[in-house]
């Protein structure tokens, strides 16, 4: 009795019989819903939300700012230049291609491994997903110079110069990739969401609520017959994601390494990028996820054992990280390519050394720590290392992009990037249009997939016997008799 | 009119007759298993079941939509996967081929990561609209709405609705017998007032004229695309559109001469183009025509000059030089009267014409001959110029001149 | 869920046993494959067939062994996930560990013959020529062997530790077991990760040294998880139809494992096209040499077979949850992935032999037999002797009762 109690209060205990629960405390199905729903349904706005979104909207103005700058002014503004052309833009969007990998992690790869403890993070993570494209997208964009002509990256019709883009380029590839993941994900996570979205028209009580999630969630009744047909398409979908997410980084792998660049042309490039955007998503994920169960009183739909597998996964991803890391290097000495070798040496050794061990620190030494239990269930310790990662695997970008760049081939031509002041209010400046999008989404709809949560719930599997035998007397019951052999013409 | 008062009144009176559906409220998993279970044993057809999250122990209803809704993912990400393939072919290989670093036209590798794309965002729309139209959603009206306890079906409550379709429906048995399988609470429910069938008054007004008001700007379009303007287009972004440059063979005020362009200082020479060789390119030496040759002249050489021959100046002077050519001959059979016929190369002037003079008629012509000098260039009418005295020789050679088994040859045919 | 448990234990202790039934010939079995290997290298060594033997050799070596490294990965991964279904097979993975023993020794002649087989050896030769001279210090025969050794030490190691545990708990009942393989596998998968790259990189990559590519450690990991669970499916149904299993192993399981199959066969396709298409694109003479070699040639029929083999057909035939959950279908397709797992293993290294397409003769066949039969042997001394399932594993119930859970 002892052992279920302490199970109950900490889930994360090891214990190789009983599962650990996945709803803590004293929850039914109404109280779920209750919990999930009072995030959205109270009637003022918390006072630490309304400030995240004042200091998340002025960065958004500021990015708003410097990109009417940057259009207005010209790409000169930026830090670019011979030999480092591909700067902070680059960067910053392989950044937020990589973060938007955990949202369909965790809820298509994740869903595949039957890992029933994704329910009460899948919703946010996806969220994340999309917001992160959103970002990611930005930056190519502006890069282009005339953002205003950013279609011509589209075969568009009619063409009168049959000018069509080049198929064969990885940038292009970009293009379909990142495209096809923003529209699968949103698919993904509206999907998921139309359940959730007629629980809120179910208890909205204002008439503009009921309108508007009523069209949200186009009806949806929670009949068995959309269940089934809803369940088929949703393990579709994520069999679909699954590749697909592989893909998106693999591709965005191919826009440095199909090139002759030592330090991009490797390899072992798109498994590496995806563990890597595997790797920074979920430190993401962590990051956000452990005030938001704080502030909004989750702490009993996403549990510390929810927080536990996300950090053994960081773990995971982290050595699989180090192992590229590892690889590249050994193979750049085992080469025999002296300007492959020299690569490695001057990321190690040469100007920015600094940015190079603070990845190695940040992406592969500090996830160490989660080795040890109590570490990794300590929700401090689990902050600081998830938003080191973050920083760790910013600068990975920063690493692969900026040091292979700039010193090159020729010696005469090498050259040292500096970023000015626009790049770095739009780096600051993405993380403000990221915030916002959160926050609202935090606050407007469901930020925990209820019906799924639910579904794992003991409640939803009862123990006692559901067979049932049909005995005449009830056949007598339902049928009408007289009716039936009029509406049939079947007499009994 | 009055047609249509009696319809929607006599489909009142139905309704006070019969509810559309019964519709079960249970309060646990166990509960809404056991009943759908029994329901489903007993036979009933025209039944659904409403649940907040998907219960496993009781789906299997719609097996055979399921199957199809598959084949129909199928076939979309096959669709995209073709669409992907012609695209890519169409635009870069068939409609505007170019080369990219040495790839094929239609290069496979570098189509598939675009195929695959294209085949997932195919295959993920064909599963979420096929959820939306094999599920028959959106649909925002429903009898089942019209219950009050049916709001907790997305919270914590179950449902079944049994319709009046069901042949062996009847409102008080099957009630009764819904009761007994454990329902908490069973509601008749009856159809929509055929009143809330009608879109409110002003809507249909409204669209109407959004409608009307959309056109104009379409009408706009097509009305200004069919006529010329005098007013150069007008470009919101201008991009590099105008600039501050003349153009060529452009107006300037600047220049006394009116031109744009200007012309190059007197004695300009391009790059290349400086033809000091008088004897190269002139056929000259010291002002009199070459006698000799400005290079060694190999058998490859006449070889070439004769190839140049047959194209430039056969059609005239005819494959034997006599100036039988086609031209010449077409000519003659139209008599037409300013034909000049063209020169036999074996005539004694022609044969006595040195080296350098034959070249400069090639690149200036003579008489009627056109210049050829634009056409032909300079090594090719040395070649053609080595020709013509081979040529000139074919036709006065003796016997020693063949080579000794030409010889024997000559000899046999002359005898035979 | 009672039914299950109850034929498991009416079956006891002993029925789980293969003793005395097919596990008699092991010994016989061994004997014949040295037999047929020593046969085979007499017959090439007076044909001057040397080399021919050496490379056909080191292919099968490379086969069995990304088997046994399969099986290395899918035990840690199912302890380290904790996974509860795949606990009725996996004492068959852990016998597939077996193999390493044997394979540490056979892998002496790779060591006599390096000399023929790789080209680094060749000290004239890394005289002159300066990309082999830097090599050199990772490229040299005493390194070599000693990399060797420690791959092998570690496999063994850890091994005998997984097993062990495995069949201490069929005794001792102790759920702290389980605990204790949970936490330790996490480190194995780090050491399997790294000998697996190296072992790669030295016995099979280094056989074309100069060329090199990152992911190809990856490409050989890609290549080992197929066949595990290919060798899974296949090896169940196998004790299957002798007897055991039956009742118990239900075809969710079977589809589960087709599941994994199918995924690693897009994993694997995945990092094949990753490797060619980056080559390819960048078209870098170092590097597209390797590729030159299998595609120009009579060795495009190998690609070719390959590519729609290793890929297309399993593809299209798996991708149906029909196709998974028959058996008799997932079980073809579990053989003809083997079978192509052997073409893949082929295709990477007998190239080197020889420019020309090496159609399979007999020393291939023989040496091919020989390790099967060597191998074969080692598997079934384990199967002798212990439990064909985990009996007392804590979870081993769920496991049986997968079918209800899923």
């Amino acid at each position: 009795m002892e052992a279920i109690r302490q199970r109950e209060i900490d889930n994360a205990v090891d214990d190789p019989i009983h599962p650990p629960l996945l709803v803590l405390g004293e929850n039914d199905f109404a109280t779920v819903t209750e919990k999930v729903c009072a995030v959205v349904e109270q009637k003022r706005h918390p006072t630490s939300w309304l400030i995240a979104l004042g200091i998340a909207g002025s960065l958004l103005f500021t990015l708003l700012i410097m990109i009417a700058y940057t259009v207005g002014v010209g790409l000169g503004v930026w830090g670019l230049n011979v030999p480092v052309a591909w700067g902070f833009a680059i960067v910053n969007f392989v950044f937020w291609v990589g973060i938007a990998h955990a949202g369909t992690l965790i809820s298509a790869i994740l869903f595949l491994f039957r890992q029933r403890w994704r329910t009460s993070i899948n919703r946010i993570a996806e969220a994340m997903t999309i917001f992160a494209i959103f970002c990611a997208g930005l930056f190519p964009a502006i890069h282009v110079g005339r953002i205003w002509v950013i279609y011509w990256v589209f075969p568009y019709y009619p063409n009168q110069m049959n000018m069509w883009p080049n198929f064969r380029s990885p940038l292009l590839w970009d293009v379909f990739a990142v495209g096809t993941y923003l529209l699968v994900s949103l698919m993904f996570w509206y999907l998921g969401m139309i359940p959730d979205l007629a629980t809120l028209r179910d208890r909205a009580t204002t008439k503009a609520r009921q309108i508007t999630y009523g069209i949200l969630s186009l009806g949806w009744r929670g009949s068995i017959r959309h269940w089934e047909l809803y369940e088929a398409g949703y393990l579709i979908l994520a069999a679909l994601a699954t590749p697909l997410v592989l893909s998106v980084h693999s591709v965005v792998s191919f826009d440095f390494a199909v090139s002759l660049l030592p330090g991009w042309h490797t390899t072992i490039f798109p498994p590496y990028f995806v563990a890597g955007a595997i790797f920074s998503g979920m430190a993401l994920v962590v990051t956000l996820v452990v005030p938001i169960r704080s502030i909004f009183k989750l702490k009993d739909l996403i549990t510390l054992h929810h927080l536990e597998n996300m950090n053994k996964l960081i773990l995971t991803t982290s050595l699989l990280v180090g192992y590229a890391y590892a690889i590249e290097f050994f193979t750049a000495w085992y080469s025999g390519n002296s300007t492959e070798l020299f690569v490695f040496w001057n990321r190690a050794l040469g100007p920015y050394a600094w940015a190079y061990w603070l990845m190695v620190f940040c992406n592969v030494i500090a996830p160490q720590v989660f080795w040890i239990k109590k570490l990794r269930t300590n929700i401090i310790c689990m902050w600081i290392i998830s938003i080191l990662v973050n920083i760790g695997m910013w600068f990975e970008r920063f690493v692969i992009v900026i040091t292979s760049l700039h010193r090159d081939f020729l010696p005469s031509s090498w050259g040292m990037y500096k970023p000015t002041w626009v790049d770095i209010l739009i780096l600051l400046g993405s993380f403000g249009l990221f915030f916002s999008l959160f926050l609202l989404f935090l606050r407007f709809l469901p930020m925990i997939a209820i019906s799924e949560v639910k579904g794992v719930m003991p409640q939803a599997h009862p123990t006692e016997n559901t067979e049932i035998e049909v005995s005449t007397k009830l056949k007598e019951a339902f049928y009408n008799h007289e009716l039936r052999s009029a509406n049939t013409g079947v007499s009994e | 009119m009055s047609n249509s008062k009696k319809v929607s009144l006599s489909i009142q009176e139905a309704q006070v007759e019969r509810p559309v559906c019964l519709l079960a409220e249970f309060e646990s998993v166990a509960g809404i298993i056991r009943a759908t279970k029994a329901i489903k044993q007993v036979g009933f057809r025209h039944f659904d079941v409403y649940t907040p999250f998907p219960i496993h122990e009781i789906s299997g209803l719609e097996r055979m939509r399921v199957t199809i809704f598959r084949w129909f993912i199928f076939l979309s990400g096959l669709s995209g996967a073709t669409v992907a393939l012609l695209l890519q072919w169409y635009t870069n290989a068939f409609n505007y081929p170019f080369l990219v670093s040495g790839k094929p036209y239609f290069s496979l590798p570098a189509n598939i990561p675009i195929t695959f794309e294209l085949t997932i965002l195919f295959s993920a729309l064909g599963t979420f609209l096929g959820i939306l139209f094999f599920g028959g959603l959106p649909r925002f009206a429903h009898p089942v709405y019209r219950s009050n306890v049916f709001k907790r079906v997305t919270n914590d409550r179950f449902f079944i609705s049994i319709d009046a379709t069901e042949p062996a429906f009847d409102p008080i048995k099957t009630k009764d017998a819904l009761l007994s399988l454990g329902a908490s609470t069973v509601d008749e429910i009856y159809g929509f007032p055929p009143s809330t069938y009608l879109l409110p008054k002003g809507l249909p007004y409204t669209l109407l004229i959004l409608v009307a008001i959309a056109i104009v700007p379409l009408a706009n379009i097509a009305l200004i695309r069919s006529k010329s303007s005098p007013v150069p287009r007008l470009s919101i972004i201008p991009d590099m559109d105008k600039q501050q440059k003349l153009k060529a063979q452009a107006e300037s005020t600047l220049f006394i001469d009116g031109r744009a362009m200007r012309l190059p200082v007197a004695g300009t020479i391009a790059r290349g183009e400086l033809r000091e060789d008088d004897h190269f390119y002139r056929g000259k030496i010291n002002g009199d025509w070459a006698t000799t040759f400005p290079l060694t002249i190999s058998e490859e050489f006449i070889k070439r000059g004769q190839n140049r021959f047959e194209i430039y100046c056969a059609t005239c002077h005819g494959l034997d030089g006599y100036g039988h050519g086609s031209t010449a001959k077409r000519a003659e059979e139209l008599e037409q009267a300013t034909w000049v016929p063209p020169s036999n190369l074996h005539d004694a002037t022609v044969r006595a014409r040195q080296v350098g003079h034959i070249f400069n008629t090639i690149t200036n012509g003579i008489r009627n001959m056109p210049a050829y000098g634009s056409q032909i260039p300079v090594l090719d009418r040395w070649a053609i110029v080595a020709y013509v005295r081979a040529l000139q020789r074919s036709q006065r050679a003796k016997l020693e001149d063949v080579s000794l088994e030409m010889r024997k040859e000559l000899e046999a045919r002359r005898k035979g | 869920m009672k039914k299950s448990n109850l034929q498991l234990q009416n079956a006891s202790f002993s029925d789980l046993v293969l003793r005395g039934k097919i596990g008699k010939g092991a010994l016989l079995l061994a004997l014949i494959g040295v037999g047929l290997l020593t046969l085979s290298f007499i017959l090439s060594t007076t044909a001057g067939q040397v080399k021919h033997f050496l490379f056909s050799y080191l292919t099968a070596f490379c086969y069995f062994l990304s088997l046994s490294l399969g099986a290395l990965f899918f035990i840690c991964v199912q302890h380290v996930t904790k996974a509860s279904w795949s606990i009725l097979i996996r004492r068959i993975a852990e016998f597939i560990l077996a193999p390493f023993v044997v394979l540490a020794i056979l892998s002496i002649p790779i060591l006599l013959g390096a000399n023929i087989l790789y080209e680094w050896t060749d000290k004239a030769l890394i005289a002159s020529d300066t990309i082999l001279k830097g090599k050199s210090a990772y490229l040299n025969l005493p390194f070599f062997t000693a990399r060797g050794v420690f791959y092998f030490v570690v496999w063994i190691t850890t091994s005998i530790f997984l097993l062990r545990l495995s069949l201490i708990q069929d005794k001792s009942k102790d759920p702290g077991i389980t605990l204790t393989l949970q936490r330790m596998s996490a480190p194995i998968l780090i050491l399997f990760g790294f000998t697996l790259t190296f072992f790669s990189f030295d016995f099979m990559m280094s056989l074309e040294p100069y060329w090199y590519s990152t992911i190809y450690g990856v490409y050989f990991f890609a290549g080992s998880a197929v066949s595990i669970f290919a060798l899974l499916i296949a090896l169940s149904a196998i004790l299957e139809s002798l007897g055991y299993f039956r009742g118990v192993l239900k075809i969710d399981h079977y589809h589960n494992l087709g599941k994994f199959l199918f995924g690693f066969i897009i994993f694997w396709a995945y990092i094949g096209f990753s490797q060619f298409m980056l080559i390819w694109y960048a078209n870098i003479t170092e590097e597209t040499v390797f590729f030159a070699k299998r595609f120009h040639g009579s060795w495009s029929i190998v690609s070719l077979i390959i590519l729609i083999g290793h890929f297309i057909i399993p593809f299209l035939g798996l991708i149906s949850r029909f196709a998974k959950r028959r058996k008799q279908l997932l079980v073809t397709f579990a053989v003809w992935m083997l079978v192509m797992h052997y073409v893949d293993i082929y295709w990477l290294i007998m190239p080197e032999f020889s420019g020309g397409i090496v159609p399979p003769g007999l020393i291939e066949l023989s040496t091919m037999f020989g390790f099967f039969a060597i191998v074969v042997s080692s598997f079934l001394y384990l199967v002798r002797r212990y439990s064909l399932v985990p009996v007392n594993d804590p979870c081993l119930e769920k496991s049986l009762r997968f079918a209800e859970l899923s």
